[in-house]
C-alpha cells in the first residue's frame, strides 16, 4: 500500500525530495548526534573521549548554577524585550500609518536598526557604551547629569540591562515595519463602519484595529520570542557573557563550554536541555493564545 | 463654529507629525550617525571626554588601514560567495518544496509542515555544533561548504516557511489555466507559477542574503583559518587585543552594514509583503 501511496504522489514527492534531503542531513542527524552525545564523555581536547559517561551530563547540569543563571537571563532578556519592542514598534507605525506626504521616507530610515548586521551593531555599542570613552557617558557628562562615569557593560548590575537596550534598538524595527504592513491591511471599510455606528477612537483601536493585527502580531511575537531565546551575536561580541555570568544566555554558555573549554558532550547538553525547556514553554504559550 | 479652519487645522498637524517624526528619526539613527562619524576620526579625536561632534583633522586613514592590513575586501569576497550559494541552495531546494506543499495533498504532509517549524525553533548550538563534530571527523572544517550547510540549517526552514505561504497566496486557478492551455503539472510551475511568484521569491532570496550576510555563530564555529572569514568574523577581531581601535572599527563597521542596508533599502516594500504574506495566511 505504501509503494501505490508514492506512485501515486510521486510529483509531490518528487517536488519536496531535494527539501527533505537536505532537511535530513542538517536537521536529523545532527540531532541524534546532539541526543547521543549528550550520554558521553566527548571532549574536544581528549582523543578517543567519545565513550558512554552514563547521565553524568545531566547530573553536572542539574546542580550548575551557571546554567540557571543564563536560563534566567535568557528569559529576562525574552521577557522584557519582546513586549517592550511589540508596544513601542505598535506606536511607532501607528504613527507612520498617517496619511502624510514623506513617510514612506521615514519607514525606510527607522528601519536602519534592523539592516544593520547584529556583530556591527554590537561592535557600535560597545563604543556608545563604553565606561572610559563611550559617547553616551560623554553626552550625560555634558548634560552635567552624571559626575562619574557609567559602566554599562563592566558593572554587572547593568549589563543585562545595557544588552537589552542593544536588542532593542535592533530589532524594534521589525515590529514597527511588520505591524505597519498589518496595519495597513485591515481595509478602510471597517474603519467607516465603526464610526458610522458611533465609535470613538479608543473603540475603534480596540475592536478594529486590534482584532485586524491579530494574525500578523501572534506571528511576529512567535517569531521574536524564538530569536530572542536563541540570541547569541550580540552578547557574546560585546561581553562574552561577561563580566562572570552576568550577560550569559544559554546560547553563549552552550558555546563557552563546547568550544572554549572543549567539553563538548556537556556544550550539546545545556543545549539540548535548553531547547527542550523552550519547545515546552511556546507550547503553553500557543495552547493560551489559540 | 469652529474657529480654525479645517484645512489650518491640518496643516499644523502635519507639521506637528514631521516635527516628531524628524525629533524621532534623530534618536533612532543616533547611534549610525556616530558610526559613520567616528569612521572619519583621528584617534586624538575619539578618546576624548568631550565628544566631537565635527572633527576638525578628518581622515580616510582607518578605511586605508581597512582595506590593506585589515583583510576587508578578502573578508568580503568570502561573505558574498557564502551568501550568494546558501541563497542560491536555498531558493531552489524551498520553491521546488514550497510548490509543492502548497499544490498537493501527500500523506506526511502535515508532519513535514511541523518538522519544518520545529527546525527553525532550533538554536543554532543544537544543530551546529554536531555538524561541526561530524565535518571535523570528515576534515571538512574551514571550508566554504562547512559554512554553507550549517547556515542553511536555519535559513532553509525560514525560507520554506516564508515561500511556502506566498505559494498559498497565489491562486490555483493560475495553474489549472496553464494546465488547460497543455501544460502538465511541473511545467505549469515553471511557466506560469514562477513568473508570477516572482516578487515573493525575490524577497525570499533577498532574505536568505542578508541572513547568511549576517551569519556570525556558523562561521565562528566552521572556521579558524583566517583568509576564510567573512566580514562579520573578522569584525570580531577588533576586540580582541587590550586597545581598541574604534576609528578603524567604526571604518570597517560601516562599509560592512552599507551591502545589507542597500538591500534592505531597494527591497523593502518586497521584503514587508513577502514575509505578510506567509504571515497572514499561517
Amino acid at each position: 500500500m505504501r509503494l501505490e501511496n508514492l506512485r501515486k504522489h510521486k510529483v509531490a514527492y518528487g517536488l519536496i525530495l531535494p527539501s527533505l534531503i537536505v532537511i535530513i542531513g542538517i536537521t536529523i542527524v545532527p540531532m541524534l548526534f546532539t541526543i547521543v552525545s549528550s550520554f558521553t564523555k566527548f571532549n574536544l581536547a581528549e582523543r578517543g573521549s567519545f565513550v558512554f559517561g552514563g547521565i553524568d551530563n545531566y547530573k553536572t547540569l542539574a546542580g550548575d548554577e551557571d546554567f540557571f543563571v543564563s536560563l534566567l537571563n535568557t528569559c529576562i532578556l525574552t521577557v522584557v524585550t519582546v513586549p517592550a519592542s511589540f508596544i513601542i514598534g505598535l506606536s511607532l507605525a501607528l504613527f507612520l500609518n498617517q496619511n502624510i506626504k514623506g513617510r514612506g521616507v521615514f519607514r525606510s530610515l527607522w528601519f536602519l536598526p534592523y539592516a544593520m548586521t547584529p556583530v556591527i551593531t554590537a561592535l557600535l555599542w560597545n563604543q556608545l557604551l563604553d565606561g572610559s570613552y563611550g559617547v553616551f557617558n560623554a553626552i550625560l557628562h555634558d548634560l552635567g547629569l552624571i559626575k562619574n562615569n557609567i559602566q554599562f557593560l563592566a558593572n554587572p548590575h547593568l549589563t543585562l540591562w545595557s544588552i537589552m537596550i542593544v536588542i532593542m534598538w535592533m530589532f524594534t524595527p521589525f515590529f514597527t515595519i511588520t505591524l505597519l504592513a498589518g496595519l495597513q491591511a485591515i481595509p478602510p471599510t471597517l474603519y467607516e463602519a465603526a464610526r458610522m455606528d458611533g465609535a470613538n477612537t479608543f473603540h475603534v483601536f480596540r475592536w478594529v484595529t486590534l482584532p485586524g493585527l491579530r494574525g500578523i502580531a501572534v506571528t511576529v511575537l512567535i517569531v521574536q520570542t524564538i530569536w530572542r531565546f536563541n540570541h547569541f551575536d550580540v552578547v557574546w561580541v560585546l561581553t562574552k557573557g561577561g563580566p562572570g555570568f552576568a550577560s550569559q544566555l544559554i546560547n553563549t554558555y552552550s558555546y563557552l563550554e563546547a568550544f572554549v573549554y572543549y567539553k563538548m558532550a556537556y556544550g550539546v547538553t545545556i543545549s539540548l536541555v535548553s531547547t527542550a525547556i523552550m519547545f515546552v514553554l511556546t507550547a503553553v504559550y500557543i495552547k493560551k493564545v489559540i | 463654529m469652529p474657529r480654525v479652519s479645517s484645512k489650518n487645522r491640518k496643516i499644523v498637524l502635519n507639521a506637528t507629525w514631521y516635527v516628531v517624526a524628524v525629533v524621532l528619526t534623530a534618536a533612532i539613527l543616533f547611534p549610525a550617525y556616530w558610526m559613520i562619524l567616528t569612521s572619519f576620526k583621528t584617534t586624538p579625536e575619539i578618546l576624548v571626554i568631550q565628544p566631537v561632534w565635527i572633527p576638525k583633522n578628518p581622515t580616510l586613514d582607518n578605511y586605508v588601514y581597512i582595506f590593506s592590513t585589515a583583510r576587508w575586501p578578502t573578508y568580503a569576497v568570502n561573505s558574498v560567495i557564502i551568501a550568494s550559494s546558501v541563497t542560491l541552495l536555498s531558493i531552489a531546494v524551498s520553491a521546488l518544496a514550497a510548490y509543492g506543499m502548497s499544490r498537493f495533498d501527500f500523506p506526511g504532509k502535515n508532519t513535514y509542515s511541523v518538522w519544518i517549524l520545529v527546525v527553525y525553533m532550533m538554536p543554532a548550538s543544537f544543530l551546529a555544533f554536531p555538524l561541526y563534530v561530524i565535518f571535523s571527523w570528515i576534515g571538512l572544517t574551514d571550508t566554504y561548504l562547512a559554512v554553507i550547510l550549517a547556515e542553511m540549517s536555519s535559513i532553509l526552514p525560514f525560507i520554506m516557511f516564508i515561500l511556502r505561504g506566498y505559494f498559498d497566496s497565489i491562486p490555483k486557478d493560475l495553474d489549472e489555466a496553464g494546465m488547460i492551455d497543455g501544460c502538465n503539472r511541473v511545467s505549469a510551475l515553471f511557466r506560469v507559477v514562477f513568473p508570477v511568484a516572482l516578487p515573493g521569491i525575490a524577497a525570499a532570496a533577498a532574505f536568505a542574503f542578508i541572513a547568511s550576510w549576517q551569519e556570525y555563530l556558523y562561521v565562528l564555529i566552521m572556521i579558524s583559518a583566517d583568509l576564510k572569514r567573512t566580514l562579520p568574523l573578522g569584525a570580531a577581531i577588533f576586540l580582541g587585543g587590550k586597545f581598541v581601535e574604534w576609528g578603524q572599527m567604526m571604518a570597517y563597521s560601516t562599509l560592512t552594514a552599507l551591502p545589507a542596508l542597500v538591500v534592505f533599502a531597494f527591497l523593502q516594500k518586497f521584503l514587508v509583503r513577502g514575509l505578510t504574506q506567509g504571515a497572514v495566511k499561517g
